[in-house]
């Protein structure tokens, strides 16, 4: 059932480190979404959506030098479903963006398609 | 004459009449009844008449013949007389000496016939004396009067056993009213004014009038309510004498002389009873004798140099020195000094005195009183001492205090509040509003409930909170205030302490963001392992080199961490990392070469080139040079690329033998091929020779916190 959900879904994955990167792209290409872009750097969104259409990102909060908020606040308000996969505790998020998905790492891969599905799920519109 | 007739009585009154010592006269109107009256006959006259008026026996003669004018005078007199029928004693002036006649003029009827006889005295010598006594007494009633004394001449009335019972008032002078309340008293007796008037007084007048002699005394009367000082003085030949009174009414002065005994009693009671001790000092300030209330230096006898003998040396010199001041300039001294008692004890006084001066200015004496102030001075070291305390432990302790006045809004800050809310001490006035001013516009609704709630409750105010500096800085305080309250339960007061505590909130959130960071590097760690364990699994069938594998690898993050660690700063040497490396896989000196300047590393980079290190040697050590007698070079450059600095480095093998290969794509050669471009941002070249391996990376060198330097990112997180 969540397989089928994810099937299909175009999936962008924003996490600094190889390795967890490599493994979550394999763990969701297995489960039948497509991975549009893995990125250890805050990417621009208009050059993901050019390539076409997303339904969910996941985002590691600390890339590198630099904070995925802005780059989650883009996400909103393109209403485009994300959830949180990082380190730290949800309690770091900022006002505005508490209350939204949160995966805590380390993370089991079925808690994260179940997130991932949610949150594709209870998309508005 | 001869109208007489010359019987033998008649003629014995004809010479009476003739022998009277006074003058005198018989006239007879000229004209009968109804006729106008013209004149007067002499019908009789004596010979003193004749020398009274310097002429000749004027029997038959006219009034008028003689004296025209005397006639018309008298005769108006004589007609009135003769007209009433009543006698008349009348006072004529001669209308031509200064003599002054008294003329006693009876009126005659005998037988129809009418006449007046006139009897003429000389009174002038009679007259003039009472003249002169009537202008005496008038000088004596002016005078009388003039005085402000009462005075008065009384007769004393004695009853038949011979007691004064009273006495008549004869005469009085204007301020008698004034000094006894008795108006109109001549012609009465005292009595009749005052019926309960002691008997003491008329036994005292009775005594004088019968003794003649004259007594002075001063006396009360109750029942007149007055004061009075008496002279009283017998006046008269011979007793009973009638008695003058001179008095005065001096309740008044008894009234303040009475007031002035109590207040007398008053102040030595006073004196008596201070605790102060009263003294007396000799004009140059050396000797001091007590002379009432407490004796503060103990019995110390009659006179003594007080300076000397009871102020201890170590203040002497000021003393004498403040003594010989006010003596110079004739001044009050009030000076506190010390004294060594009877007894030996120290003790506090605070002495005044002031100089008594003569008519000269002169000084004659000082009147003075000492106070005991031990216990006082005792009392305010002590205040001294624990505010000093109090002053030094908020300094040290940097313990910002405040009172505040509810009643009067008045605010009072320590130094180190005026500090802490960003001013120099004393620069602005402290007041509630300036206080809430400077109260972090988030915080300040709270910490205004927080006063309101103590206010209200009693309880401790306890509140942490933020203050912007006038310079706009911020600081974190905690205050801790409690109230003072009057007996009926109103706000007097607010005291309070409160401590800068940014630095330690600082210190706090630097802890969370630590502890915060820690967590995310262990749990990004666990991640990484999870994946590198993944990832390490395709390639082994066998489970023991599998796990060899994976130890090796986690042991090489475990030294990246132990590096970074190590060495506390943002980077990593290069050099240093991958000799250890090498060492870890036993690889002999003389078989590796290892150049390249000296570059630090950023934590992230470093890991990785570890890794990437590790994996090298390890498949070295199986499959390749190190596992020969090969050779390894490891050298890097920087160089410039887009503005950035980049280092270049190289790992290339030279095998003696060559070495089997092995094509497929294991995890040292993703880690090179696709981890250091994904998070480096580099490149990652893998060439395999017959002659060994050859690894080129590349990425540019960005600086980086440790673990222990992890502010800068955790912060920007926030």
């Amino acid at each position: 059932m969540i397989g089928r959900t994810l099937r299909g879904r175009r999936i962008v994955i924003l996490e600094d480190d190889y390795f967890q990167a490599h493994d979550c792209k394999a763990m969701l290409e297995q489960a039948g979404a497509v991975v549009v872009a893995v990125s250890a750097t805050i990417p621009s969104l208009d050059g993901l959506l050019a390539k076409g259409p997303i339904d969910a990102v996941l985002i590691d909060i600390n890339l590198g030098d630099s904070v995925s908020f802005d780059f989650a606040r883009l996400l909103v308000c393109n209403a485009i479903p994300f959830a949180f996969l990082t380190g730290y505790d949800a309690a770091m998020l900022p006002d505005d963006l508490a209350g939204r998905a949160y995966i805590s790492k380390p993370a089991d891969h079925a808690r994260v398609r179940a997130v991932l599905a949610e949150i594709i799920a209870s998309r508005p519109g | 004459m001869a109208d007489f007739s010359h019987d033998p009585i008649e003629s014995l009154f004809h010479a009476a009449f003739r022998a009277l010592p006074d003058a005198a006269c018989i006239l007879e109107p000229i004209g009968g009844p109804g006729d106008e009256l013209s004149d007067w006959r002499y019908l009789a006259s004596n010979p003193a008449l004749c020398r009274l008026i310097g002429i000749d026996d004027p029997t038959g003669q006219r009034l008028g013949h003689h004296h025209p004018e005397a006639a018309r005078q008298w005769a108006q007199d004589f007609q009135r007389v003769l007209q009433r029928g009543t006698p008349e004693v009348l006072v004529r002036q001669s209308s031509r000496y200064p003599q002054v006649y008294e003329v006693s003029l009876v009126p005659l009827v005998e037988g129809g016939r009418r006449a007046i006889m006139a009897r003429i005295r000389d009174i002038s010598s009679e007259h003039f004396a009472r003249e002169r006594r009537r202008e005496a007494d008038a000088r004596y009633e002016r005078l009388f009067d003039a005085i402000d004394e009462g005075f008065c001449i009384i007769e004393v009335i004695f009853d038949d056993t011979g007691k004064a019972t009273d006495y008549l008032f004869i005469e009085a002078n204007e301020p008698f009213v004034q000094h006894t309340g008795i108006k109109s008293p001549v012609g009465k007796t005292m009595r009749s004014f005052q019926p309960d008037i002691e008997d003491a007084w008329a036994a005292t007048y009775g005594r004088i009038a019968l003794s003649g002699v004259p007594e002075r005394f001063e006396s009360e009367s109750i029942a007149m309510g007055r004061w009075f000082d008496v002279f009283a003085f017998p006046i008269g030949e011979k007793a009973p004498f009638r008695v003058g009174i001179l008095f005065e009414d001096i309740g008044q002065r008894k009234t303040m002389e009475l007031a002035l005994r109590h207040s007398e009693a008053r102040l030595q009671s006073l004196i008596e009873a201070t605790s102060d001790m009263i003294f007396r000092m000799n004009p140059q300030g050396t000797l001091a004798r007590q002379v009432g209330g407490k004796p503060l230096l103990g019995e110390v006898g009659e006179e003594s140099n007080w300076v000397e003998e009871f102020v201890p040396d170590s203040d002497r010199a000021i003393v004498r020195a403040a003594l010989d001041d006010a003596i110079l300039r004739r001044v009050p001294i009030a000076i506190e000094h010390p004294v060594r008692t009877i007894d030996g004890t120290v003790r506090w006084l605070h002495s005044r005195a002031v100089p008594v001066l003569d008519d000269q200015g002169a000084i004659t004496e000082w009147f003075g009183m000492s106070t005991d102030i031990t216990e006082r001075r005792s009392t305010e070291h002590q205040l001294i001492r624990g505010a000093q305390m109090l002053r030094v432990a908020s300094e040290i302790g940097k313990v910002a205090i405040w009172d505040w006045n509810v009643e009067t809004g008045e605010l009072i800050w320590s130094d180190e509040h005026f500090r802490i809310e960003g001013y120099e001490p004393g620069e602005v006035v402290p007041t509630f509003e300036l206080w809430a001013e400077r109260v972090h516009p988030e915080d300040r609704a709270e910490a205004d409930r927080k006063v309101e709630q103590a206010m209200a409750s009693g309880e401790d105010y306890v509140n942490e909170y933020r203050l912007i500096q006038p310079s706009g800085d911020m600081r974190w305080v905690s205050a801790r205030g409690r109230f003072i309250y009057s007996d009926k339960g109103e706000p007097l007061r607010m005291l309070g302490a409160m401590i800068d505590i940014t630095q330690r909130r600082r210190e706090e959130e630097w802890q969370r963001l630590l502890v915060a960071e820690l967590q995310h590097r262990v749990r990004n760690l666990i991640g990484m392992v999870r994946s590198v364990a993944r990832l390490s699994a395709p390639s082994h069938r066998n489970v023991n080199e599998y796990v060899d594998h994976l130890i090796g690898r986690l042991q090489a993050m475990g030294r990246t961490q132990s590096t970074l660690t190590r060495s506390p700063g943002s980077s990593v040497d290069l050099a240093e990392l991958v000799r250890e490396e090498l060492v870890v896989h036993a690889v002999q000196p003389d078989l590796c070469m290892v150049d390249g300047p000296e570059l630090a590393l950023s934590p992230h980079a470093a890991e990785i080139v570890t890794l990437a290190i590790h994996e090298l040697a390890t498949n070295s050590v199986k499959y390749g040079a190190l596992g020969d007698t090969g050779y390894i070079r490891i050298m890097w450059t920087t160089h410039e690329k887009d503005g950035k600095p980049w280092v270049s480095l190289r790992w290339q093998e030279t095998a003696a033998t060559p070495r089997p290969k092995n094509k497929r794509k294991g995890f040292g050669r993703r880690l090179i091929e696709e981890r250091v471009p994904y998070e480096l941002g580099g490149d990652g070249r893998f060439f395999l020779y017959d002659t060994g391996v050859l690894v080129e990376l590349e990425f540019p060198l960005t600086s980086g916190g440790s673990i222990l330097d992890t502010r800068s990112s955790a912060s920007g997180l926030l």
